[in-house]
């Protein structure tokens, strides 16, 4: 059974598309990156699934409970990296919490708020945050983007764990992230191509 | 000398540099009823804030003026949120604005006085000229609050309370702080002019009358000093509420 689907989705801004005839399923428990040159729709297709917008023609089909990391990491720089995480689970999850910014190598910085956080402190958050809502499909943008190679694996390492059952829909540049969650490659065509073209 | 002692040094310097001018005028107009003296100011307040009476009015206009400042902010705030829902509701309220803002005080004070009792002429007055700041104001905290953020908390069904105090009030903070502040100085004006107007019993704006009727201008100045102050305590305590409240959102 698929948890995400698009069937022929297309969205418009003006008079250009900047996706259509998409058609693409992520089943329940899989996962598949999205990946293709700038502009080729991979952001408009993650905020059409997380509802942030409609397709203007086609069907596209997700859970209600999504959870995300998105392109920015819109954390509130206000808050410490628990309090970023309290918007989503309250304070009823602050021990999961705290153990996994431990694990994402963020427990060093108790009280700091995040806006003194370098970008791949702040992209770990985001990341924490969405790995601790309840949710049944988890969306990533460009999710690595600013953390060193021993980073990432560690960080993927936490994704793939606490992900596990549970769909998963990512967009990304580099095929190495892709493999290191063990998502399927999909490639989006160049904006003036259409069509869509699977990996090999 | 450190900079901050340099402009205090100044600041001191100017006042008195003020004062000795206002010590000079008096001297040349050389009639205390017309220009009081600043030594007579301070005499007329110092005997003022040794009588009972005079705080039981302070306490009497502050409470009527606040109850307006107050019921300005809650109904602002409330119906800013609504018109940034609704187009419908922002179109009916458009014109009420336009005139709140437009109207002079007095207009406003002597359609009061026929419509209610002139004891609460203060607190109407003060509720409209403090409306439409603190209505525009906090409209504009919510057409600049972040899109993405508010995105965000959507995607994660964060519950409204939780959304409320993590992502909308921090950023709407400032704008209603700028605003309280505005409006509190504009109610403490208006407010007291709406009491000479309306003469209530008791008030500062009798108080302020009954100067006016006797000449006595030492007893006008002095009373303008305690309205001067009783708006800085208020408008202090309402900078620290805003300063707690922040510090308090940025431990959540």
């Amino acid at each position: 059974m698929s948890a995400i689907v698009l069937h022929q989705a297309g969205r418009r801004y003006g008079g250009r598309w900047a996706l259509r005839g998409l058609d693409l399923r992520v089943p329940e428990g899989g996962a598949v990156c999205v990946m293709g040159p700038s502009g080729c729709g991979k952001t408009t297709l993650l905020r059409l699934v997380l509802g942030l917008e409609r397709p203007d023609e086609g069907r596209v089909e997700a859970p209600g409970r999504l959870s995300a990391v998105f392109q920015e990491d819109r954390l509130l720089e206000h808050l410490t990296a628990e309090g970023n995480l309290r918007l989503v689970t309250g304070r009823r999850r602050d021990t999961a919490a705290a153990e996994l910014l431990a694990e994402l190598g963020l427990s060093d910085e108790p009280g700091k708020p995040v806006s003194s956080f370098s970008g791949g402190m702040k992209r770990r958050v985001a990341i924490a945050r969405a790995l601790l809502a309840d949710y049944d499909a988890l969306l990533l943008d460009e999710p690595f983007k600013g953390l060193d190679a021993d980073t990432r694996e560690r960080t993927a390492g936490a994704i793939l764990r606490l992900n596990a059952g549970r769909a998963l829909l990512m967009v990304a540049h580099d095929p190495g992230e892709a493999r290191l969650l063990g998502a399927d490659i999909v490639r989006l065509p160049p904006p003036a191509e259409g069509g869509l073209k699977p990996a090999g | 000398m450190s900079p901050d002692a340099c402009r205090a040094g100044y600041r001191a310097l100017a006042a008195l540099l003020w004062l000795a001018v206002w010590q000079l005028l008096a001297m040349a107009v050389g009639h205390e009823f017309l220009l009081a003296s600043p030594l007579s100011v301070l005499r007329a307040l110092a005997r003022l804030l040794s009588q009972p009476a005079t705080y039981l009015t302070a306490l009497r206009s502050a409470g009527r003026i606040l109850l307006g400042f107050l019921s300005a902010f809650a109904l602002g705030v409330a119906l800013a949120a609504l018109c940034r829902r609704s187009p419908l509701v922002s179109a009916l309220v458009s014109p009420l604005l336009s005139a709140a803002r437009a109207v002079p005080v007095a207009s406003f004070a002597i359609l009061a006085i026929l419509l209610v009792s002139s004891r609460w002429l203060s607190t109407f007055v003060c509720f409209v000229i403090g409306f439409p700041v603190l209505f525009g104001n906090t409209l504009e905290g919510l057409q600049r609050r972040d899109r993405a953020l508010s995105e965000m908390a959507r995607v994660f069904r964060a519950p409204w309370g939780r959304r409320l105090l993590y992502v909308d009030l921090p950023q709407l903070l400032p704008f209603l702080r700028a605003g309280a502040v505005t409006a509190l100085g504009l109610c403490w004006k208006s407010g007291v002019a709406a009491e000479v107007i309306g003469i209530p019993r008791g008030t500062i704006g009798e108080a302020l009358y009954s100067v006016k009727v006797n000449y006595n201008t030492a007893d006008l100045f002095a009373w303008t000093v305690i309205i001067v102050l009783l708006n800085a305590l208020t408008a202090f305590l309402l900078r620290r509420g805003a300063a707690l409240l922040s510090g308090r959102l940025a431990r959540l």
